[in-house]
This record gives C-alpha cells, structure tokens and sequence, in this order.
C-alpha cells in the first residue's frame, strides 16, 4: 500500500513539473521572445497601450504564479483554458483530437506487440541462425527508420500506388484499394471503417517500436534461457512450450507492460508525424497547427494533456507490474 | 521513460561495468572489433559518410558543377516536377537534353542537385547531431557522477530530476521549444541536448553507484584524495567505455530527432540543406506522389547513416563486453 | 567507559572512547525509516608498537570501528584521539597527521586496487598526494617500498591483475606504508587468500612491524591468527565490546560466554581434544542491527542469561589489570578455575 501511496505522489510532483514547464515555456518565454497571447489577440498592429489593455481583459498582466495557480485549478476542473484564436474553450479542442490519438496509439500498440513477440521468440529459438541474423537486421533497419519517412513511404507503396494500378512501378492493370490514403472515421460512426482508416497509420508508427520491442524480447527469452531456473524445470521434464508460457512469459510480460508504460511518452511524439501525413486530426496535428498560428493557450493544454497521459500511463505501468510481481510491493533498501 | 523502483534488473538497465583492465585489455578489445564484420562495415561507412560531408560536398559541387543551393529551371520537367536520378536536365524541347546538365541522383522541389544537396546535408545532420550528443553527455556526465558518487539527498534530487524529464512529451516541449526560440543551428543544438542528457546521466549515476563501493576508492579516500580527484583519476576511466557505447546510441536517437525537428520547418535555416528538410520537401503538398525520390534518396541516407551508429554501438559495446542498454 | 592509557609506560597513540556510529538505512518518503546501530560505545587505546585484534561475527561492527577510526566515515558520537590529537569531527584540511601516520590495508586484493592503474601509480599515489618530493625521489621511494614487501621492482610497471592474489595484497601493504605511518589499520587483510598466502602476507606484517616499528588495529574473525599474532583482542558483538585482554589471558580464560563460545567454535585438528572441550553451542544467527535486543545484546543467544541480561546493559567491567568483560554473569575466572 505504501509503495502505491509513494508511486501517486512520485506522479503528481511528476504533473506539477510537467504543468509548469509547459507554463514557462509557453507564457515566460513567448512574452520574452515577443510572441505573447496578449499580443497576439490584439494584431500585428496594435500599440503597446492597446496589448497592455488586452492583456489586462485576458488576465494576462497578473503575475506569473498568480496566472499558473489559476491554470492548475482550472486544470482541477477539467478545464484546460480558452483559445483566444479559435474562440472556444480548449478542452473542446483537445477531447477529439485526443480521442484520434488514443485510437491511433492503441492501434499501434497492438500491431507492434502482435508483431514484435513472435519476432523476437523466434530469434531467441533459434539464435544465432540465418533466421535470427535476418530478423535481427530487419530490426535495426526498424529502429533506425524516421517516422515521419516511413509514412509517406508506406502511403505511397500501399495506398497511393495501388490505388492508381501500381505497385513498385509496374502495372497492376486495374485500381486496388486495400489501404485508403488519408483520412479519419471515428469508431462509433463505421467500425470497420475506423479500423481500416488506421491500419496503415498504425503500422507505420508501430515498426520502429516493433524493431526495439523485438530486439528486447529476443534478449530478454534469451537471457531467461540461460537461467537456472528454467534448467531445473527442463530437468523435470517441462516441454518448452510450457516454460515459455508460465516462467518466462511471467518475467516478459512484465517488462513488456513497464516499456510501453515509458513508450507512450515516445509515441506520443512520433504520433504527430504520423497524423500529419495521413490527415488524422489528433493532438499532434493540433499541438503543431497551435505552435505556427501562435495559439499558446491551445499548445499548453496539449502538453499538459499529454503530460498527464504519459505520467498516467507510466504510473498504470509502475502499478500493474507491481501487482504482478511480489518483490516490488515492499519497499527495499 | 522512468526508473521505477525495482524493475532496474528486469529492464536492464543498470550498467554493471567490471572494472576494465589494463594492456591486454586493449589488445583483447581491438581482437574482438576486428572480428566484428557488421561492424567494421559500418565504422567504414561514417568515416565516409564524415569524408563526404566534409571534403565530399565540396568536391561533388566542384566535379558538377552545381551548387547546393542553386536552382536549375530545367531540373524540372515540363509539369514542374523534380527529375529522376540519372537524368538530364530539360532541354527546350520538352526532352532530355544530353550535352545538357546531368543530375545523378536527380532533382529537389526546386530543381536543385539531389546529390549536392544530400552531401552537404550531411553536414548539418552530422554537426547536429554530434554536437548536441556531446553537450548531453557533458551534462549528463557532471550530473550522473554527482548524483552517483556523493549519493543521498543530491542523488535523489537528480534521480527524481532525471525520472521526470524522462516522462516528458519531449517531441512536443521540444517542438515548442523550438518554436519559440526559433530555428537554427545552435538552437537545434540546445534543443535536443537539453531532451537527450538524462540518457548518459542515468548510464553514469549507475555506474559511479556501482564503483563508489569498490575498495580502490575508499583507499583512495585513505590516502586523503579529494572527491573530485577521485572522481578524475579513479572514476572517470572506467567510464568512459560504456560512455563511449552510449554516445553513438544517443548519437542515433539525435540524428533522427535533429531530422524530426528540421522535417518541421524548426531545425538548420533553409536554405542550408537538411535531410529533414528535404524529405519535408518532398512530402508537403503530396510532391512524393509524383516523384518518389525526392522523399526517399534523404530518408535512406537518414536510415543508413543511423544504422550505422546503431551498429557500431552495439559492435563497440560488444568489443567492451558492456551490459546493458540504453533503455 | 574507562579509558586504559600509558600501559606499558607508552602513552596512547590511539585511544577511542564511547565510539557510536549509526547509519540511516531505507526508503522512507521524505527520508529514511530505519537505522543501523553499526557502532554502540566502543572504547579501546592501542599503545605505540601493539598489535590489537578485534574479532567478531560479521555485522558486529569491526570494520565500521575501523573505518571510523580512519575517519573513513565519520562518527555518530564519541571521541577518538590519535597521537593526542582529537580526530573524531576534524576536518579533511586537519587530518593530514592522521592520513600520512595511519594507513589501512583492505581485505579484498582484487578490489583494493585500480585495475587501470599500474603498479607503481598505485604505490605512488600517497606520496603523489602528499608531495612527498620530486618525481625521482618519489620513483625511489617506491622501489624501495616493493623490495620491502618482497616483490620484484621490476614488475612496478604492470598492472593489478597480472599479479597473484598475495602479491596484490603486497602492494597494497606497499601502498600504505608509503609515508612511514606509525599505525596499519588491517581490515581483515588475509581472509581473502588461499591459506599459503595467509602465512606469507602474515609473516610480511610480522616482520614489518619488526622492522618499522608498528602498531596494528588488526581486524579479523580467524581466532588462530590472534593467538599467533596479536598482543590484545577486543571481541565485538553487534557493535558492543564483548571482552578485551591480552591474547595470552583470552584464551587461557575467557570471562564472557560468547568469547567462550567463539573459543569453542574454532576448529582444532586433533579429535580429541576437540570432543574433550565439549560443547557450548552457539546456537541462532546474531539478531540485525537495525533491531539489537535489550540490554546485553547476547543475551538471546546466551545459555547463562537471565531476567537481569534482558533489562541492563553490562558495563564494561575491568578485573585485575588490562582483562575487562560486559556480563552480568561473567564466567569463572582464572583464578577461581
């Protein structure tokens, strides 16, 4: 109990840092540089009384901490502020965007792992052989591919190209539409509709975590193999798909779930390319659009938002694996 | 990322480094590189790929002709789009001309020399990427040895520092961050340093936790050394094979986070040739759909270039017999 | 807590009183929630030229005492004086007197030396430190230190680990004898080799105390070793001084049951004897020092422990000249045997 007491507070000072960083960032140093709400609302050609009276009516004059202690409590309350550009309150802006993103991301995550497991037990099988050197290497082209390539590169081999009757250059003879090329349905309208609209998105972001993932599991059955324990049960007579299952897979699938507790964060980033060449109007769309229309309040509500959904996911992490593993829950020295 | 209580082990983290020995140790670590294949492979390819990024591009603009920067309205064809690679440029009738310019990897957006424009963005992938991995590891160096070697309540203060940058969104900070600073070389630099250090700062917290309860070091403290002496003469070496293991990860991880960035309008100025920039290049207003190079050649020099410091991580790390990753 | 000095008619060149060292221990929150009571009130003196052994289990806080003497680790409480000078919170700027006239010798060979370091770096490095001089005389100083210890100065330029585990150690006796100390505070320097290397380091130290004049804090837990090579023992148990007397009076007569029993425990090659001795049987493993029990910390342990051991706290007690116990029911003296 302790230890989950001690995991929350570890989080929320985590959101507080998070919080006011975004804060900083956005509000300190834009006003710095010049590029502050105030002005912004009021237009290029504004003089400074003007912005100083603009600033006044949005609350932007008062002092730093003043404006920060406001925000958290308004954070509080779900509220994540007002879009002065887009003239309204920036949770609705942020709610569906986020709910793309988190199709997105789950999408991913599942490709990857329905992918990555079967590569690296494979690897780890048979080490050292042909198959595993080939995986390996397709592993490390993975990890070492940009996102933000590798979508348009998929678009365009399994999407564009097809769709115009051809596949690597040559000529299919007749338009096949297995992936469609852009766009976004959500799940409640056509589910089979938003499942397909993800798939290719979704791949495109779960290959390089399929590459780290599948080296990752490749060491980690491998190491287990070498260990005494899992000899002692060959020594009882365990066959291999047993041990697999109920020892290692107890050591993997904690692992696993830490690693994609820390990898949210990661994805999070990489989604952003991804929703930016499919045209799927998610948070990183919507940070990135916030960022070049100087929309701040909108950009801090991202960040906080997707700061708390990465230090939420990372604590879920922390939490189900302690409940997994016994050794955690004391805590030690 | 985040260090959790306990699952140290069961990731991996936690860098064990078994005090490295003296000459022979040297000569064993070169036998076990040698014989590393992939590795030399890919050694050889960034001693190239520096060559070619330094003395390579201008040699190509000088041979050719062309320059990084200089639009040709003949590299693109009739319909304004860029020129395959092995091409002529454009004469005036509408066809190849073949006393005309010759582009060997083709043409950009703007009729600009694909392969001119590659080898010197070669430059600014490099010098960024290299150059924030060396701030990192400057700070994350001072860090992770205080944080390591004097323990306590300033370990804590820089662990729970460490753990909590980790579980930024960095993409997006970064982003902002950029965006506020505005682009550039030098800010790019600062930028991803400033989302990259806490990688070598916690490698060196866990090994300078490890060594400070080595012997050698408290009879080091016998003799009277002072902590920063100790730190120097004692500590520091040992540190610096899995430091150098690390740094061509972390190398890695920049280039492609450098690349994200300028792909984002926000890292080196245009015109100054990028990889980033370029595959941006081609892929806003859909550009690869009709020409797929322009968007491919930047991306598999990207990709190579950071297999090869990938390889070469793991070929040195294996050579060091380091354990341990960098997750 | 008495304070035994001028025995033997030399004045005390270590003398420790009512030494305490904790150590905070756990992960609380906002701290730490639990302490080891590493070091409880330990008083003892050496005297220039003896040799003193400190025996116990492991965990009862020898080499703690020996680090703190060191000042390696700095006190909870108490006071520690060498060569009259009270060492116990001085700072590193004032201890210079302690790191150039008192010097240790570490347990592990292996780790005691920086593997990226030759030889004679190693050996070197205290009078590097201490700008013994220029860079020959340092050079001749420490060829001069290898030949002492018996090795060959030719091999000064390799490194640790191509040395044997005895000869590691020599450096390492080497390494402290560099600026002509006065005391060797040996942490349990032979435990860690094989037993032919135990006799050769042992009769180095032998001779070297000979020759240079030296005295020993000699930390062990092997009974053999003090009875052939120290003059005074001190018997810890979880933190506490057990016992102190001379070597010849601790085994002829031992006045605390755990002594006795640490006695008892310790092999003897011959059969008979050894059935002839009986049993007194050490019974458990030593409580933790995170949690000591009350009053005589042995008293759980103790086959003659009463209601008396569970409340007070023996007091070191003396009994006739340099022999003193913590027991309520101390054993029968010799005189009365």
């Amino acid at each position: 109990m302790k230890f989950v007491v001690r995991r929350l507070l570890i989080a929320v000072g985590q959101v507080l840092l998070v919080t006011l960083l975004a804060y900083l960032l956005f509000y300190v140093i834009s006003a710095a540089t010049g590029a502050s709400p105030a002005q912004r609302v009021a237009g290029h050609a504004a003089t400074p009384a003007q912005i100083a009276r603009v600033a006044h009516l949005l609350g932007t004059d008062k002092p730093f901490y003043v404006q920060y202690v406001n925000f958290l409590g308004h954070i509080i309350h779900g509220n994540f502020g007002y879009s002065f550009l887009q003239r309204r309150p920036v949770t609705q802006i942020i709610l569906p965007a986020a709910y793309v993103s988190m199709s997105l991301i789950a999408v991913s995550v599942v490709l990857w792992i329905l992918m990555a497991v079967p590569i690296g037990l494979i690897a780890a099988l048979h080490p050292r052989t042909f198959t595993d050197r080939f995986l390996t290497i397709c592993a490390q082209v993975a990890i070492a591919t940009p996102v933000f390539w590798l979508a348009p590169i998929l678009s365009y081999l399994l999407a564009f190209e097809p769709n115009q009757g051809r596949f690597l250059g040559i000529s299919l003879g007749t338009s096949v539409n297995v992936f469609p090329i852009e766009g976004w349905v959500s799940l409640t309208s056509n589910p089979w509709q938003w499942l397909h609209h993800l798939l290719l998105p979704g791949l495109a972001l779960a290959l390089g975590f399929t590459g780290f993932y599948a080296r990752f599991v490749r060491a980690l059955v491998l190491e287990q193999l070498d260990e005494d324990y899992v000899r002692t049960a060959r020594s009882k007579g365990a066959g291999r798909p047993r041990i697999l299952r109920a020892h290692i897979g107890r050591v993997v699938a904690p692992s696993i779930i830490t690693l994609l507790g820390l990898d949210v964060g990661a994805a999070i980033g990489a989604v952003l390319f991804v929703e930016l060449i499919f045209g799927l109007p998610g948070l990183g769309y919507v940070a990135v659009n916030s960022i070049q229309n100087l929309d701040y309040p909108v950009t801090v509500g991202v960040v906080t938002f997707t700061g708390l959904l990465t230090v939420g996911a990372m604590t879920l992490a922390d939490l189900a694996v302690a409940a997994l593993d016994p050794r955690i829950r004391r805590p030690t020295t | 990322m985040s260090i959790s209580t306990g699952q140290n082990a069961a990731l991996g983290d936690d860098v064990t480094v078994d005090p490295a020995l003296g000459v022979s140790f040297r000569a064993r670590f070169m036998r076990r590189l040698l014989a590393d294949k992939a590795t030399i492979v890919a050694a050889a390819f960034l001693i190239v790929l520096l060559l070619l990024a330094t003395i390579g591009a201008p040699i190509a603009a000088a041979l050719t002709g062309h320059g990084p920067n200089q639009q040709f309205f003949n590299g693109l064809n009739l319909n304004g789009i860029p020129l395959s690679p092995l091409s002529h440029e454009i004469g005036n009738n509408g066809q190849p001309d073949p006393h005309g310019a010759f582009f060997i990897l083709g043409t950009d957006r703007l009729g600009r020399d694909m392969l001119v424009r590659l080898l010197y963005g070669a430059r600014a992938t490099l010098a960024v990427g290299i150059g924030a991995t060396a701030v990192a590891l400057f700070i994350g160096l001072m860090l992770g040895m205080i944080a390591g070697y004097f323990g306590g309540k300033l370990d804590a203060v820089i662990s729970r520092g460490i753990e909590t940058a980790m579980a930024f969104p960095s993409m997006l900070f970064a982003i902002g961050l950029a965006a506020v600073l505005g682009a550039g070389l030098i800010n790019s630099i600062i930028v991803i340093a400033l989302f990259s250090w806490y990688y070598p700062a916690r490698i060196v917290r866990n090994a300078v936790l490890a060594l400070r309860g080595e012997q050698f070091v408290e009879a080091a403290r016998s003799i009277g050394l002072g902590h920063f002496t100790i730190m120097r003469r004692h500590l520091l070496p040992q540190l610096t094979a899995p430091l150098i293991v690390y740094a061509t990860g972390v190398v890695a991880l920049n280039i492609l986070f450098e690349a994200g960035l300028s792909y984002l309008g926000l890292g080196v100025r245009p015109p100054t040739p990028d990889w980033g920039q370029m595959i941006a290049d081609g892929v806003t207003s859909d550009l690869y759909r009709q020409q797929i190079w322009v968007a491919l050649i930047p991306g598999l020099a990207l990709v190579f270039t950071t297999l090869a410091f990938n390889q070469l991580g793991d070929g040195l790390r294996d050579a060091f017999a380091v354990r341990g990753s960098i997750r | 807590m008495t304070v035994e000095q001028h025995r033997n008619g030399n004045p005390a060149l270590l003398s420790v009183t009512g030494l305490v060292k904790d150590f905070p221990v756990g992960k609380g929150l906002f701290g730490t929630r639990g302490v080891v009571h590493a070091v409880q009130g330990v008083s003892f003196s050496l005297s220039a030229g003896e040799t003193l052994a400190v025996v116990g289990e492991s965990g009862c806080g020898k080499s703690t005492l020996a680090r703190c003497v060191l000042r390696l680790l700095t006190p909870t409480a108490g006071k520690i004086m060498f060569e009259g000078i009270d060492i116990t919170d001085a700072p590193a700027s004032q201890l210079r007197p302690l790191r150039r006239d008192a010097a240790m010798v570490f347990q592990d060979p292996f780790g005691s030396l920086n593997p990226r370091l030759r030889a004679a770096s190693i050996v070197g490095e205290p009078l590097r430190e201490a700008r013994a001089g220029s860079r020959s005389d340092i050079e001749a100083r420490v060829r001069e230190l290898f030949t002492e210890v018996g090795l060959n100065p030719e091999h000064l330029s390799r490194f640790p680990h191509e040395f044997s585990g005895g000869q590691r150690q020599r450096i390492g006796i080497a390494r402290a004898l560099a600026l002509h100390p006065k005391l060797l505070v040996c942490d349990e320097p032979v435990s860690a080799l094989d037993v032919s290397a135990q006799a050769q380091i042992l009769n180095l130290l032998g001779d070297l105390r000979d020759e240079l004049h030296l005295s020993y804090l000699f930390i062990t837990h092997n009974l053999d070793i003090v009875r052939r090579f120290c003059d005074r023992v001190l018997v810890m148990y979880l933190g506490r001084v057990m016992e102190t007397a001379t070597v010849t009076e601790l085994f002829a007569a031992p006045r605390h049951p755990y002594t006795a029993a640490l006695l008892a425990a310790t092999p003897i090659p011959n059969p008979r004897l050894t059935r002839a001795r009986g049993r007194t049987p050490l019974t458990g493993d030593p409580p933790s020092p995170m949690s000591p029990p009350t009053g005589c910390p042995f008293h759980p342990r103790c086959p003659r422990a009463q209601q008396r051991c569970r409340d007070e706290v023996p007091p070191l007690t003396p009994s006739g000249g340099s022999h003193s116990f913590a027991c309520h029911f101390p054993l029968e003296s010799a005189a009365s045997r």
